[in-house]
C-alpha cells in the first residue's frame, strides 16, 4: 500500500489461547493491511485462525487468550488501548457481523432497541431521532415494513431477516470498517445472495472498508479486491483476488481451490483431495505447517522460519518453499490435475 | 403440479430400485397443517445417484426420511423392488429396512456417544442377532472399506473422532448390513472442503464396489453436480425439475432452478453472480400459494400459475420440469458465464 496509512494494520500478531494441554496457537505471526474503502477476503478452513484474527481486532477474546504484535486501527493500537477508548471505537469506527444472527441478537429485546442502543450511546442523538434513523437503516438493508419490525423480537423473523438486522446494527454508527465473519454460512443460497448483494451495496455507497471472512472461496472471489489465505494460524498467501485465484502460488491454496467443487470448472466425478488433517494447534510443525500434507514437500520445508511471506509481482505474496508455477513444478501439477479430473 | 404429472416416471417400474408415487407428508401443528411434501413422484434407477436439491423447507430431507418410513406418510406409495413400504406391516418392513440405509448431516450426534466405533458399526448386525464372530469380521471389513484402521479406531468413542472420521464411521455402519440403497442427507455439509472431497470420493468408490444406489440430499449445487447422475429440484414440498445433471445445470428449465443456479457465487461473473437475485422469502408451508407454489416469487408468473398446478412435462431428452412457462424464452437478463 502506498500513500495514506492503511485503515487497519495488523503486524506480526500472535493470539494464543491457554488450555490444560498447552497454548493453542490460534493466530501465530500474521500481518495484514486493509485500506480505507477496500474489500479484503480472509479465507481458510475451520481451525485456520481466521475468526480468532477478527475477534482479536475487535477485542472479543476469552480471558485465557494472550496476544502480542500490534493491531493499529486508525493509528490506535487495539491491543494496548484502554477499555474505555476501545469501546469508543467499536461501533462508530469498526463493527462486526457474526455468522449466527439468531444467537448474536438478544432474544428478549425488541429489534428497535437493539438497533438504536449504539446510536444513542455513540452518536449522542435522542432516542426518537435514533428510532427514525433505524427505520432508514432497515429500509437500506431491505427489511420490508420497517416501522412494524422495530417492535418485533428476533424469534419473529426469518434467518435472512435477522442477518439483515445484524447488518443494520453494525451500520448504525457508520463504521469505517465492517468485519463480516461468515455472514451467510447459515443461510440458504438465494438468501445468501441477497445478503452479499446488500453488503456490496452498502460498502460502495458508504465507501466503507470490508473484511469478508469465509471458508467459501467462490463467495470471496467475486466480491473482494484482495484476498488472504490462512492455514493453521499462519498466512500462507495474500494478494489481488484475481491473481490469487487464477495463479495460486502456495501449494495449500492451489490444493484448496482444486478440491472445491465449483460450477465454473468442468464436472469431475472424483474430487481432488488434500490427504491428512490440520496439525495440532498446540504443537505445529517447525517449518511450513502444510508440509505434512503437501505433495511437494522436501527437507527444506521443515526448517523453522521458512514459511514467511515472500514478495511477488503486484503485491501477490506467498509463503511456499516450492511455489506452483516454478519450472518443473508446473508439469507435475498438470499431470496430477489430468489424473484427478477424469469426467 | 409443481409436483404432479408422470412424464418423468418410468413406465416399467420393474427397472427401478425405488418408485415413489404421490408421496404426501403433513405435520399437524397448533398453527395448522404443514404441507411438507405434496404429491411427489419419482423413480430411483439401479446404480444411479439421484440428487435432491432445494433450500430449507423444500421437503428434500422429509422426502428422504419418508422413503425409509422414518416419517409418517399422509398418502402415496413407496415401492422398493416391487414391495410397497408405505403399506407394509412392521414384520415385513424390518427385513426390508436392512436394504435401505441412511446417513445424516451431523455425524457425531447421529452416533451413540457411549459406544465404541467397533460396536457402532455393527449395531445393525447385533439387532439382527448375528453371531459375534461374524460381527467382528464385519467390523474389520467395513472400517477398512471406509479407510479407518480397525485397530486404531475400533476402541474410540464418537467424541474422539473428527467430523470426517465420524462421517466415515456413519458410512461404515450403513455398509455393515450390506444395503442396496443409501439415503445420504447432507453428508458433507458440516465438513471442511478438503475433508468433504475425501468423503465424496469415498462414497463414489463404495458405490462402485458394493453396487449401491444413492439418494444424495444436499443444498450445495456444486457438490450435487459433481456427485450425482440425475437431480430433482424441490420447492415448498413439490417437484420443480428433474433430469440428467448435465442438462439441468446447463439449461435449467424451471425459473426456480435458474434462480438457484444464479445465486451460487461465481468467480467470473460481473458482480459475482451470473443472473438476477430472487426476491422475497419462501412462503409459509401452512398456507402454500395456490397453483404453482413458486409463483409468488417467479418472474414469469401469470394468472394461469395461480389457478392451475403445473404438471411435470418433458422439456428435453431425460429432462422434465413442472412449469407452465418452461419453454418461454427466459434469459431474464442472465449473463453468460465462461467456463
Amino acid at each position: 500500500m502506498t500513500g495514506a496509512p492503511p485503515l487497519l494494520q495488523i503486524e506480526d500478531l500472535h493470539t494464543w489461547i491457554a488450555t490444560d494441554a498447552g497454548p493453542v496457537r490460534a493466530v501465530d505471526g500474521v500481518s495484514l493491511e486493509v485500506a480505507a474503502g477496500e474489500a479484503v477476503g480472509l479465507v481458510g478452513e475451520s481451525g485456520s485462525g481466521k475468526s480468532m484474527l477478527a475477534r482479536t481486532v475487535m477485542g472479543l477474546l476469552p480471558d485465557r487468550a494472550s496476544t502480542s504484535g500490534s493491531v493499529l486501527f486508525a493509528g490506535v493500537d487495539m491491543l494496548t488501548v484502554s477499555e474505555k477508548a476501545r469501546q469508543a471505537l467499536l461501533g462508530p469506527k469498526v463493527a462486526m457481523v457474526f455468522q449466527d444472527a439468531g444467537r448474536a441478537l438478544n432474544p428478549v429485546v425488541r429489534i428497535g432497541r437493539q438497533i438504536t442502543e449504539g446510536m444513542v450511546r455513540h452518536l449522542g442523538i435522542s432516542r426518537s431521532e435514533a428510532q427514525e434513523r433505524a427505520v432508514g437503516l432497515l429500509t437500506e438493508v431491505g427489511v420490508p415494513d420497517p416501522r412494524r419490525r422495530l417492535s418485533n423480537y428476533p424469534f419473529q423473523l426469518s434467518g435472512g431477516m435477522r442477518q439483515r438486522i445484524m447488518i443494520a446494527i453494525a451500520l448504525a454508527c457508520e463504521p469505517d470498517l465492517l468485519i463480516a465473519d461468515e455472514p451467510t454460512t447459515a443461510l440458504d443460497v438465494t438468501v445468501q445472495r441477497q445478503i452479499l448483494d446488500l453488503l456490496d451495496r452498502v460498502r460502495t455507497s458508504r465507501g466503507m472498508g470490508l473484511v469478508l471472512i469465509s471458508h467459501d472461496l467462490g463467495l470471496v472471489a467475486g466480491r473482494t479486491d484482495r484476498v488472504a489465505v490462512m492455514y493453521s494460524g499462519r498466512m500462507v498467501e495474500e494478494g489481488p483476488t484475481d491473481a490469487v485465484f487464477d495463479t495460486p502460488r502456495h501449494r495449500y491454496t492451489e490444493a484448496l481451490l482444486a478440491s472445491t467443487p465449483s460450477l465454473d470448472t468442468p464436472r469431475a466425478r472424483r474430487m481432488r483431495v488434500i490427504e491428512g488433517s490440520l496439525p495440532d494447534p498446540r504443537r505445529p510443525p517447525p517449518g511450513c505447517r502444510f508440509a505434512p500434507r503437501c505433495t511437494a514437500r522436501t527437507e527444506a520445508c521443515d526448517e523453522s522460519g521458512v514459511d514467511v511471506l515472500r514478495d511477488g509481482v503486484l503485491g501477490h505474496r506467498h509463503a511456499c518453499v516450492h511455489p506452483t508455477g516454478t519450472p518443473g513444478a508446473t508439469a507435475l501439477t498438470k499431470a496430477v490435475a489430468a489424473d484427478e479430473t477424469r469426467i | 403440479m409443481a409436483g404432479t404429472g408422470e412424464a418423468h416416471l418410468l413406465v416399467d417400474a420393474e427397472g427401478t430400485v425405488l418408485s415413489v408415487r404421490h408421496l404426501q407428508v403433513e405435520y399437524r401443528t397448533p398453527g395448522g397443517v404443514v404441507h411438507a411434501v405434496s404429491d411427489v413422484s419419482f423413480d430411483v434407477r439401479p446404480g444411479e445417484t439421484l440428487g435432491l436439491v432445494g433450500e430449507s423447507g423444500c421437503g428434500k430431507s422429509t422426502t428422504g426420511k419418508a422413503v425409509l418410513r422414518l416419517e409418517k406418510l399422509a398418502g402415496g406409495q413407496v415401492v422398493y423392488r416391487g414391495q410397497d413400504l408405505a403399506s407394509a406391516k412392521r414384520g415385513t418392513l424390518r427385513p426390508l429396512r436392512r436394504k435401505l440405509q441412511m446417513i445424516f448431516q451431523d455425524p457425531v450426534s447421529s452416533l451413540n456417544p457411549r459406544r465404541s466405533v467397533r460396536e457402532l458399526v455393527v449395531e445393525g448386525l447385533t439387532i439382527a442377532g448375528r453371531p459375534a464372530a461374524e460381527r467382528r469380521e464385519a467390523a474389520d471389513r467395513v472400517l477398512a472399506d471406509v479407510g479407518l484402521d480397525p485397530e486404531r479406531f475400533g476402541p474410540l468413542r464418537p467424541r474422539q473422532l473428527s467430523g470426517g472420521q465420524a462421517q466415515r464411521v456413519a458410512i461404515a455402519r450403513a455398509l455393515a448390513i450390506r444395503p442396496d440403497l443409501i439415503v445420504c442427507d447432507e453428508p458433507v455439509s458440516a465438513l471442511d472442503v478438503s475433508v468433504q472431497a475425501q468423503i465424496v470420493n469415498l462414497l463414489h468408490d463404495l458405490k462402485d464396489e458394493h453396487a449401491l444406489t444413492l439418494v444424495f440430499i444436499s443444498h450445495d449445487l456444486s457438490v450435487v453436480r459433481s456427485v450425482c447422475d440425475r437431480v430433482m429440484v424441490m420447492y415448498l414440498g413439490r417437484i420443480c425439475e428433474v433430469g440428467d445433471v448435465d442438462s439441468v445445470f446447463a439449461a435449467p428449465a424451471h425459473p426456480y432452478t435458474r434462480a438457484l443456479l444464479d445465486s451460487v457465487p461465481r468467480r467470473r461473473a460481473a458482480g459475482g453472480f451470473p443472473g438476477p437475485a430472487l426476491e422475497g422469502d419462501i412462503p409459509s408451508p401452512l398456507d402454500p400459494p395456490s397453483g404453482c407454489r413458486f409463483r409468488t416469487r417467479c418472474p414469469l408468473a401469470t394468472e394461469r400459475c395461480a389457478v392451475e398446478v403445473p404438471e411435470v412435462r418433458a422439456v428435453g431428452d431425460g429432462h422434465f420440469a413442472a412449469c407452465h412457462h418452461a419453454d418461454a424464452p427466459a434469459d431474464l437478463g442472465r449473463v453468460p458465464v465462461s467456463v
